[in-house]
């Protein structure tokens, strides 16, 4: 059977490879940069990778499919791409494709200065000047020094590279030079005027989604923004999947590291050209990301951040050049990495923690990153404290039925009266549903009584459920009750869009997870509802979320609503404080040393916390 | 109250996470004169299977199940003393060992299980978090462990679990004991491919495994 090749087409396009039989269908897209997100690391564990084979024979269904797929989108020939061996043959479709998943993006462009409220300090100088070559044989003096002297700024440190222009550049250029100095080192000689030119990124490098923003860095303006999924999401879409793939060998963290790099200057391309900046004019480059994201990106293994006790490599912050790099800006630009505070409190949190400026407030705030690695940081200016929470996935739709991820298509709102009302991404038909329609309907069914604050989805609700919900409550084939949310003819795939009682206790730990770093921080600091002046909702998945709803569920504590707010991507927005403001890179230090970071698990009080917080709260 | 309310009384307690009511009732049984090992098998077990399954079908979840295994325990406290008075002892279902392996701290899931394993009748010993190999075969050797039960919660932590079984394997003394493997990412494939004997999806799933293992232990042996 095996040692034959076999020709794999991805529909719509009709790309083709040619494997051996045998390759998984997930390895075959792989090798032509086809990215199926393999959310479980390949493991048959969750839907994310799944597939339809299209034409030719579908392979037998294995009992991962069986379990992750159901008997029914087996028989429609979906396979899980992770573990279809091919034997044939085949055309496949992969669905959701990557393509289409338009997610909603937190890029939001404009005026720094005016959103942050810092001045506009990068460190990057650019300065104008009209040098001469030595002209006289007995002067003791050198093309280097006769162009410094006229640059009148001291000057310590001038790269080889720079070094090399400087005798062509000094005789040939009839309207002048360009220096562009950072701190005290010569960056770059350029011909000509180029002072109102100087440009820098700041890349916000998520586990899911990376960001990376253009800056004006004569102004403090944004001008172009680009957002793409981590393609390492092929080899595991958490972040303890991928530090799984990472030690496994050494080959494979070199593979996420060439990933991370392609794809930033990929983004380095794309927003450069669009806003019509040469690449050799940024300047300097500001990164932030969890602590396996900043270790991939430098090519640190981060296996020892998988491992208690979490230690990273490297805390502090760092300084290396985009040469180093193989990052493709000017050669010689510095790129900073802001510090860590702890494994799994990386340098996001660091950059929330600087634009959020809680490290000055009076009273105590909290500022919530929800995400499948969340974190949440306490305090004041009389101090920080840190955790991590990990929700997992499910927040993201992920190990959800008909979960998806805030896509084209998605349900990410919801409403419940007498019957249910939703809106979906795009305005189209459902395709399932997202974390922010996923909370709403649990917080509608809570009101509802169609789920009780253990949360059980009752078979037979209550007399005062309305007949409108009441027929929405149905069991699946084995028994479990579910919840239709959309019915199947108002659905893409026909399909009822459900909510399963597995579900609903996914959902609960997840938000277990959240509530109880939330509520830990606020014992250990002795801050009770009452005293927090202020929580702050941060992230990708923070933004979208209903208040109202992440409130009635339990996954924040119950505050006047007025004292939520959403603060966007506050991770993002450090790291591009950072790229305009010296002083605010270097606060980054500061606030790094600053932060307690607290252990979660070895607290004795955890467990009941935890279990406190699974449940939702009574009305 | 006649015998039947009593232990009836204990079955209901256990479903409705009633602590206080358990207690009462356990104290109510030993004055009537019941045998403390009925008011257990007769009574407390019996709200305990009943509570397993619904944890099965989710119907209930952690906190529920959790609240179901506080009332037993605390009836355990009283009955206990009186069941060694009596010279009797509880019959033990096995010996088991219980561990988080080396490089995770997670204890929830690993202490709920060795909660469940209690309430079904087995000697459990906790070696907590973070546990080196050597420590898991020091105290199975030193109990006479049926079950070496190993938790991981991490994708990066779920090689420590060969590492056990290889070291069990070194010593010569794999098909002493039974080692089953659970927490959120480990599947039925990664403990056959660890040729550890089973692997339980939930803590109930654990416990069952357990006894069936332990059964058939004992069934094989002379």
């Amino acid at each position: 059977m095996s040692g034959h090749l076999v020709t794999i087409r991805f529909a719509p396009d009709g790309q083709q490879v040619l494997v051996p039989a045998g390759t998984t269908l997930l390895r075959a897209a792989q090798q032509v940069g086809r990215d199926i997100v393999a959310t479980c690391g390949a493991r048959g564990r969750c839907r994310s990778c799944r597939v339809k084979v299209v034409s030719g024979t579908a392979p037998p269904a294995g009992l991962a499919d069986r379990i992750q797929l159901g008997e029914d989108e087996v028989r429609e020939r979906y396979r899980l791409a992770c573990q279809t061996a091919v034997a044939d043959d085949l055309t496949v479709l992969i669905a959701p494709a990557l393509e289409e998943t338009a997610f909603q993006i937190l890029a939001g462009a404009g005026d720094l200065r005016r959103a942050t409220g810092c001045a506009l300090d990068t460190g990057v100088r650019k300065i104008f000047v009209r040098p001469q070559p030595p002209s006289q044989e007995d002067h003791q003096s050198s093309d280097l020094e006769e162009l410094l002297r006229e640059v009148v700024q001291p000057v310590t440190e001038v790269p080889l590279q720079v070094l090399r222009t400087v005798p062509s550049l000094l005789r040939s250029a009839s309207d002048g030079l360009t220096v562009t100095l950072f701190d005290q080192g010569l960056l770059a000689l350029e011909p000509g005027d180029t002072r109102a030119r100087a440009f820098g990124v700041a890349f916000d490098i998520g586990t899911t989604t990376v960001v990376g923003y253009l800056v004006d860095l004569s102004g403090g303006e944004v001008v172009g923004t680009a957002s793409s999924l981590n393609p390492q999401s092929a080899f595991g879409g958490d972040l303890m999947s991928r530090i799984a793939f990472a030690q496994e060998s050494p080959s494979n963290a070199r593979q996420l590291h060439a990933r991370i790099l392609q794809l930033l200057n990929g983004q380095i391309e794309e927003i450069c050209a669009k806003a019509g900046v040469s690449r050799d004019q940024v300047y300097k480059v500001v990164a932030v990301g969890n602590t396996a994201m900043h270790h991939l990106f430098l090519g640190i293994d981060p296996t020892h951040v998988g491992q208690a006790p979490y230690a990273p490599s490297v805390r502090r912050s760092l300084r290396v050049t985009a040469r180093e790099l193989g990052l493709r800006v000017h050669p010689n630009a510095p790129v900073f990495l802001l510090p860590l505070v702890a494994g799994f409190v990386g340098a996001d949190t660091v950059g929330m923690v600087l634009s959020t400026r809680i490290y000055e407030s009076r009273g105590t705030r909290i500022a919530v990153d929800i995400g499948t690695n969340g974190e949440v940081v306490i305090g004041s200016r009389q101090g920080l404290t840190a955790c991590s929470a990990p929700a997992g996935p499910a927040l993201e739709g992920a190990q959800i039925q008909c979960g998806m991820r805030g896509a084209h298509g998605a349900i990410d709102r919801v409403w419940m009266d007498r019957d249910v009302a939703y809106h979906v991404i795009g305005d189209g038909p459902p395709l399932g549903v997202c974390g922010s329609g996923l909370l709403d309907a649990i917080a509608g069914m809570l009101d509802a009584g169609v789920l009780d604050a253990s949360g059980r989805l009752h078979p037979e609700p209550p007399g005062r459920v309305t007949d409108g919900l009441r027929r929405r409550v149905t069991a699946l084939p084995g028994g479990m009750p579910a919840f239709v949310l959309a019915w199947g003819a108002e659905t893409a795939a026909g399909k009822d869009i459900l909510l399963t009682q597995a579900d609903i206790r996914q959902v609960q730990l997840a938000k277990g997870a959240i509530k109880s770093g939330i509520a830990m921080l606020q014992r250990l600091r002795e801050a009770p509802d009452g005293r927090i002046e202020e929580l702050m909702l941060a992230g990708g998945f923070g933004n979208y979320l209903n208040i109202r709803s992440a409130i009635r569920i339990g996954l924040i504590p119950s505050l006047p609503q007025d004292r939520v707010s959403y603060v966007g991507n506050a991770a993002a927005l450090g790291a591009q404080m950072a790229l305009v403001s010296e002083t605010e890179r270097r606060r980054a230090d500061d606030l790094a040393h600053q932060i307690r970071h607290i252990s979660l698990a070895d607290h004795p009080d955890f467990q009941d916390v935890f279990l406190e917080a699974v449940t939702f709260p009574e009305v | 109250m006649n015998r039947e309310e009593i232990l009836e009384g204990l079955k209901q307690a256990v479903l409705a996470y009633d602590v206080e009511g358990g207690k009462g009732l356990t104290r109510q049984a030993l004055d009537s004169g019941l045998s403390p090992l009925e008011a257990i098998d007769e009574g407390l077990s019996k709200g305990i299977r009943i509570i397993g399954d619904k944890f099965q079908t989710m119907e209930i979840f952690l906190p529920e199940l959790m609240m179901a295994a506080k009332v037993f325990l605390e009836a355990m406290k009283i009955l206990e003393p009186a069941i060694l008075a009596l010279g009797e002892s509880r019959p033990k279902r096995g010996v088991a060992v219980i561990g988080t392996v080396k490089g995770d701290v997670h204890s929830i899931g690993k202490d709920l299980y060795g909660t469940l394993l209690k309430v079904s009748g087995f000697e459990v010993h906790n070696l907590g978090v973070n546990v080196h190999p050597g420590k898991f075969i020091e105290k199975a050797v030193e109990t006479g462990a049926d079950i070496v039960g190993l938790s991981a919660l991490m994708t990066t932590t779920m090689p420590g679990m060969r590492e056990v079984v290889e070291f069990f394997q070194a010593k010569g003394i794999r098909d002493k004991h039974t080692i089953l493997v659970g927490g959120g990412p480990v599947t039925e494939p990664f403990c056959k491919k660890i040729q550890a004997d089973g692997y339980g999806e939930t803590a109930q799933d654990g416990v069952e495994l357990a006894s069936e293992f332990v059964q058939r232990r004992r069934a094989a042996r002379p």
